[in-house]
């Protein structure tokens, strides 16, 4: 039969929101089982979540669709189109795009846990987004399980009535009828005009690259019909491509005709650059072309730079290549190459965040098997020449000399903390020492307080997620976007080994933090750079004016006598994994430096 | 049990140095002569920090003998050429091969009817402090063995609770009395850098790790460099200290490792014992070494110490390149090859490997390790570092190790004696770096490629 036929009626588009480990990835997959989506087979945990990156980590990265088909009380099949959306602020415009293509969300909260942080901040998101929200209590098969307390704090914290709550258990299987029943009864069906004779609307919500079929992205048909064999022009970029295939993932492709308003799917380009393809553009016919593309577009833009580099200098090549293959199915990764006298050859590779960072460095580890060493992040500033002109610095160490910059001018970001009240003077306390100005704060409720704050990006990516978690016992949340350059008076700030600077190790810092900062990083630096032969200096400077200074004492002993049987190879294997161990630092000068050294800065506040 | 590591034994009548000559020299082929390690690998109970090859399990040792007997009598790697060279050492270690010392004189019986022993050969066992005592120490002297190691460990009773050693220190000094009055040679093991109770609340760590924050100070460029430990420098003037040097002849010194998976590594994780840092670890060796020179001991080796011509046969061996074999679970064995290479093997892993072998018809090694000619020369330097003569001016050249040795000798690691190389002060306390310079063949700190 033809799917494509389906009445706008018997479709609801929906997404699962809630805050971390209160059992999203499960209800998703018991959704999948229970609907005959997937074979009990071929279930496997967290079946969403592809990469392998994804399950270990318990977290989601990219935005994935699957149509489920549910035949509900009333006889009649649904198609139910379910958007799994990554859950980190690193992707919040993503998360932004696929709620987009939503009817409705259910908000799961956990039934001892109760309301958190980023319960009310998807929430929030949702409410934004004008979505009907389907609350549900997990988890009551646990002891501690008390869902009408957690029934109250949803109402209470979030404004959402939650007398028709859904209760379930992932785990056990309770109460999902229940719920497939509430998406069917509660989430509206979509509107739109399914018809050739309205121009074609559909939102890109995902895209990624397969080497065979070219780039391929996540849509939602608001408008019109997308038909395989007509060809499409993808408005923010302008560029013109073949609609090659449409289908469903169900989840493996079922191959359609066409997909019309309301209808959620994949679309085949045959396009070869994916930067073409990106995350919140519209589609529309090349013949029958809308005027106005679909609200909310925004060019993705990397946050934060770092260096990457080869830890075998003979890796640098395949560096290259495992960078132009990850940048297909990631168009927001940029990346330029850079030198260091330090660490050789690498590249200065820009990200959307901290995570984003963290997933790519781990991905080029893992599946290109190259070993690396990163710098610590920065931003990228705006530099003043005195002659007027303006760098864009992506890295401290193009810096240029003191006397020829007029003035700085470094990214700022209106960041929005919630958090409950007994946690206010700590976050106010970090946002302090973090150069934030407080904007506003107000209560969204007697368990919630909404803090708003302007910081500079530069501030942020030092730690200060972990921090704020840390200091709030993991209730608060942070959201951010970003608000403009501001002059700031920052300088470089240089670290020096055995009396020589290190270019690799160098960072911006504000002239009022830069005595703290060389400090606290002279003293961590001590505990992470192993004694060596002879005994290193370890200075922190502002260009030649030395602020702190401490010493990594020489080496006293480095010896296993144990030779047991005259078992020579033993020894040698010791020796060897000596060697190995060395292997993963970078020898500068005559100072064997490892890994975490570069990221020492980020852990000002430990 | 299981301690330490080589144990040594020594040549009685010659100095060690003279023994082997070819083998000194660091030429393969090793003259004719032969060594042999027989390993026991059975204890009543594992010590805390013992990660070798030992089992507690009792029952299986009437099995273990029987192969054993097998193995030495037909053991089918063993080329029958070996068995018509003369034995000048035999070692058995373990485990405690005190523990089942009737077994180890038949085994000894069966060496003899099968292979050439020599009349002067050292025959050392490995001994436990508890299950040594005058009456098999008379019995195993009288079946011919010459020398007993002991495993003394410590002179503090709590410090041996916390090894989790079976002995106290008066069981100790009436099992070094009882080798000493059997005849015996008597050498004893010594642990340094032992853990003390608790975490971090004794005294002298604490004082120790104030004078390493000292020199953190910003702006205070000094060293504050070793930290007098009193208590132990007390410890190496002690009447228990001297009493011990009385009975023995010979000392072998090892800095306590935390091995992975042991129960030493789980109590330091849980912070129930406190290990001494490097700083004072490296104070503790040098007093050591202060203390026994005191006493008429020196440095033959970089962990053995003894009065003149007291030297282990069977230790400097592994250290000169001569051949040996080993017998039972876990036995390394080394034999030159007529090219100038080496070939060290182990031809069982585990007990069980061994056990299902038992009439030791199997002829490949579980591991093996084949040392070009090149290489051979190579560790050839390596082991002969090791020792306090050190390596022959002539050997290092043709090894093509000229060059990172006069490196070594740069940075004070080394120094030149006459036509050897040997390791400084400084050197034997930072010998991993020596031997890796010279193992891999490249100067420490060598820039990486960028």
């Amino acid at each position: 039969m033809d799917n494509n036929n389906y009445g706008l009626e018997y479709i609801r588009n929906f997404s699962i929101i809630a805050h971390i480990d209160h059992g999203k990835s499960t209800l998703a997959d018991r959704i999948l089982q229970s609907t005959d989506t997937v074979a009990e087979r071929d279930m496997q945990e967290q079946l969403l979540d592809s990469m392998d990156i994804e399950r270990e980590r318990g977290i989601t990265i990219k935005a994935q669709a699957v149509r489920v088909m549910y035949t509900a009380s009333d006889g009649i099949t649904y198609r139910l189109n379910f958007i799994d959306t990554p859950g980190h602020v690193d992707f919040t415009y993503e998360v932004s795009r696929a709620l987009a293509a939503c009817e409705g969300v259910i908000l799961v909260v956990d039934a001892s846990q109760g309301v958190e942080a980023q319960t009310v901040a998807n929430a929030m998101l949702a409410m934004n987004a004008n979505l009907e929200i389907i609350p549900v209590i997990n988890k009551i098969d646990l002891p501690a399980a008390d869902p009408e307390r957690v029934r109250g704090e949803i109402e209470e914290s979030l404004a959402v009535p939650a007398e028709d709550a859904v209760l379930t258990s992932a785990k056990t299987g309770d109460g999902i009828p229940d719920l497939l029943e509430a998406i069917v009864a509660r989430i509206p069906a979509p509107t739109g005009t399914p018809t050739t004779e309205v121009p074609l609307r559909a939102l890109i919500f995902d895209s990624w690259f397969d080497e065979y079929r070219g780039v391929i992205a996540l849509v939602r048909v608001m408008d019109g019909i997308l038909s395989q064999g007509t060809q499409v022009r993808l408005m923010a970029n302008d560029a013109v491509a073949d609609v090659e295939e449409v289908g469903v993932k169900a989840p493996h492709d079922i191959i359609l005709p066409a997909l019309g308003a309301g209808s959620v799917g994949y679309l085949v380009t045959g396009l070869k650059d994916p930067a073409l393809v990106t995350v919140g553009d519209t589609v529309t016919g090349v013949d029958n072309s809308a005027t106005k593309p679909l609200p909310g577009y925004r060019e993705i833009k990397p946050m934060v730079y770092a260096g990457l580099y080869p830890l075998d200098g003979d890796q640098f090549t395949d560096l290259r290549d495992a960078l132009d293959k990850l940048k297909l199915n990631d168009p927001a990764l940029e990346y330029a190459p850079e030198t260091s006298h330090a660490l050789g050859f690498g590249f200065r590779v820009g990200f959307l965040g901290l995570l984003h960072m963290e997933v790519i460095q781990e991905r080029l580890e893992r599946e290109f098997d190259i070993g690396l060493l990163a710098t610590a992040p920065s931003v990228s500033y705006h530099v003043y020449l005195n002659d007027g002109e303006m760098l864009d610095i992506h890295s401290p160490q193009d810096f240029p000399d003191a006397s020829k910059i007029d003035h700085i001018e470094e990214p700022y970001l209106k960041a929005t903390v919630l958090v409950p009240p007994d946690y206010v003077g700590a976050v106010m306390e970090l946002a302090q020492g973090r150069r934030a100005h407080f904007i506003d704060m107000q209560y969204l409720g007697p368990n919630t307080v909404e803090m708003l704050y302007e910081i500079p990006l530069g501030e942020l990516i030092l730690d200060f997620f972990d921090q704020l978690k840390s200091r709030t016992k993991g209730y608060a949340s942070l959201d951010y976007e970003f608000s403009g350059y501001k002059a700031s008076e920052l300088q470089k700030l240089d670290i020096l080994l055995a009396g020589k600077p290190v270019d690799a190790l160098s960072f911006i810092v504000h002239k009022e933090k830069a005595y703290e900062r060389g400090l606290v990083l002279t003293r961590k630096l001590k505990e992470i750079i192993p004694r060596q032969m002879f005994e290193v200096p370890i200075q922190a400077a502002v260009g030649s004016k030395v602020l702190s200074r401490t010493n990594v004492k020489a080496k006293r002993k480095d010896v296993l006598s144990r030779c047991y049987g005259g078992d020579v190879t033993r020894k040698k294997k010791l020796l060897e994994n000596q060697k190995k161990g060395k292997k993963r630092m970078k020898s500068i000068g005559s100072v064997d430096v490892p890994q975490e050294a570069f990221m020492a800065i980020l852990k000002v506040d430990d | 049990m299981a301690n330490d590591d080589l144990s040594d034994s020594s040549s009685v009548s010659n100095t060690a140095f003279s023994s082997n000559d070819t083998a000194s020299n660091g030429e393969n082929g090793s003259g004719t002569d032969l060594a042999l390690y027989v390993h026991i690998p059975f204890c009543v109970k594992r010590c805390n920090y013992c990660d070798f090859c030992s089992s507690t399990n009792v029952a299986a040792i009437e099995d273990y003998f029987k192969a054993l007997h097998n193995h030495i009598k037909s053991g089918a790697w063993i080329d029958s050429s070996l068995r018509l060279r003369s034995v000048s050492s035999i070692y058995f270690g373990g485990g405690t091969p005190s523990f089942v010392h009737t077994h180890l004189i038949s085994v000894l019986a069966t060496i003899r009817e099968t292979f050439n022993v020599s009349d002067d050969c050292e025959i050392t066992l490995e001994a436990n402090p508890e299950s040594f005592w005058i009456k098999p120490a008379m019995e195993l002297a009288a079946a011919g063995f010459t020398r007993v190691s002991l495993g003394v460990q410590s002179l503090d009773d709590a410090q041996l609770a916390l090894l989790g050693r079976l002995h106290n220190v008066e069981r100790a000094f009436h099992a070094l009395q009882a080798g000493k009055d059997a005849g015996l040679r008597v050498s004893a093991d010594l642990m340094l850098g032992l853990p003390v109770d608790g975490a971090n609340t004794d005294a002298s760590v604490d004082g120790a790790d104030a004078s390493v924050d000292g020199a953190d100070d910003i702006g205070n460029n000094e060293d504050s460099g070793s930290s007098d430990n009193s208590s132990d420098a007390d410890f190496f003037q002690s009447a228990d200290f001297e009493k011990l040097l009385k009975l023995v002849e010979h000392i072998s010194v090892y800095p306590l490792t935390v091995e992975e998976g042991t129960e030493l590594q789980k109590m330091e994780d849980a912070g129930e014992v406190t290990l001494p840092s490097e700083d004072e670890l490296a104070a503790e060796i040098l007093r050591l070494e202060e203390a026994l020179a005191g006493h008429g001991f020196k440095r033959y080796e970089i962990s053995s110490y003894t009065r003149p011509g007291q030297e282990s046969r069977q230790n400097l061996r592994y250290w000169q390149g001569g051949d040996y074999l080993g017998f039972g679970a876990s036995a390394s064995s080394m034999l030159n090859k007529p090219d100038g290479g080496r070939k060290r093997f182990v031809m069982y892993d585990s007990i069980e490997a061994f056990l299902d072998d038992s009439k030791g018809e199997n002829e490949n090694p579980a591991e093996s390790d084949i040392l070009s000619p090149e290489e051979a020369l190579r560790e050839s330097v390596m082991l002969a570092l090791r020792t306090s003569r050190g390596a022959g001016s002539e050997e290092i050249e043709s090894a093509g190790l000229t060059k990172i040795c006069d490196e070594l000798v740069e940075k004070e690691l080394l120094e030149q004696d006459g036509a050897y190389y040997r390791c400084t002060q400084q050197g034997w306390l930072l010998a991993n770096i020596v031997f890796a310079a010279v193992w891999f063949g490249n100067a420490p700190n060598a820039q990486s490629s960028c």
